[in-house]
């Protein structure tokens, strides 16, 4: 498993390829519909979309971070109230300066509904705990990290469910900020047993 | 407690109840994941009646922003005994609430409610609520 940084400038590329795809639909619409020339303007759109689109995608193919991570807990399902102990351990590929290097603890409600043949997903996150493993911290090069990490599980929380519409998930997720980057991020999902510790 | 009357018998269903709090809001049957729900059925026959089986099923409702959804935990039928007019009998069947639960929950997207039925024949379904929390792990 692997994490990589993405600049802001993705989003972006992958925004004017999807206005130059629907241009391009609207060219083809147009066209078929025996427009004289009302296909010249949306055609013109769609070939800038598609091609800034593309040249942008090909320029921002991101920074790959950490060539393996992979996280290990202690005991698995987790129980409410109790201690969920973990070691992070990863291996970086180029070298960095992380200006932030966080484990967190989330659970979060997603429930579907289906209605006249759309579906809308809805997702809330009703908790979050966070353990910081490193601040301004530089990372070489190939080099081979272990971060132990623990978090204590509330007791008052639902544990993880799921049914065909609904569901309860748990997750671990890595984050890593760098200066001018957005967040990249790796998770995890843990199973939280209907169980109170003791 | 629910209740289920007409002209040849009475149905009651009843399930413990904690102990009420002072100040607190009326008191719920409530239960733990992996545990048994005593359902206690109370049945007062008339003359003439030959009422002989119902059903009682424990399920959980979840509900809130998605579609919803009614899971069945566990359900059985109960051989109700002939009574003569007028007479009275508890007959108590136990319902397993799965290990794996889930609990009772009320979130902003998902709910999750938990109920016992009480269906006979011929007569609408008896719905009560009961509240399911998590295990508590014995040191």
């Amino acid at each position: 498993m692997r994490v990589r940084a993405h600049p802001r400038a993705r989003a972006a590329s992958l925004r004017l390829l999807t206005a130059g795809v629907g241009c391009l639909a609207l060219a083809v619409t147009t066209a078929a519909l025996g427009a004289a020339h009302g296909w010249a303007v949306p055609a013109g759109l769609a070939l800038a979309g598609l091609a800034f689109g593309a040249a942008g995608l090909a320029g921002v193919r991101g920074r790959l971070l950490f060539s393996s991570v992979s996280l290990r807990l202690e005991q698995e399902p987790l129980e409410l109230g109790g201690a969920a102990i973990v070691r992070l351990e990863c291996e970086s590929a180029g070298g960095f300066l992380a200006e932030r290097l966080s484990l967190h603890l989330r659970c979060h409600e997603r429930a579907l509904l289906c209605d006249q043949g759309r579906e809308h997903v809805f997702v809330k996150k009703v908790f979050e705990k966070t353990v910081a493993l490193g601040e301004r911290l530089r990372v070489e090069p190939g080099v081979r990290l272990s971060y132990p990490a623990q978090f204590r599980l509330p007791a008052d929380r639902a544990p993880t469910f799921a049914a065909a519409s609904c569901s309860l998930e748990w997750s671990v997720v890595l984050e890593v900020q760098l200066a001018g980057w957005p967040a990249a991020t790796r998770d995890w999902t843990v199973v939280v047993a209907p169980v109170i510790a003791a | 407690m629910s209740e289920h009357t007409d002209s040849g018998f009475d149905l009651t269903l009843e399930l413990p109840l904690p102990l009420p709090a002072p100040g607190a809001p009326e008191p719920v049957p409530t239960f733990e994941t992996g545990g048994a729900v005593p359902c206690s059925l109370a049945i007062h026959s008339a003359p003439g009646c030959h009422q002989s089986r119902c059903i009682l099923r424990l399920q959980y409702r979840c509900h809130g922003s998605g579609t919803p959804e009614t899971v069945v935990a566990a359900s059985c039928e109960v051989a109700l005994p002939s009574l003569g007019a007028g007479e009275r009998q508890v007959v108590v069947q136990e319902l397993a609430i799965p290990v794996a639960g889930p609990p009772s929950y009320a979130g902003e997207h998902v709910k999750i409610d938990w109920s016992v039925v009480l269906q006979a024949p011929g007569r609408p379904p008896c719905e009560s609520p009961i509240l399911v929390r998590p295990a508590r792990r014995r040191p």
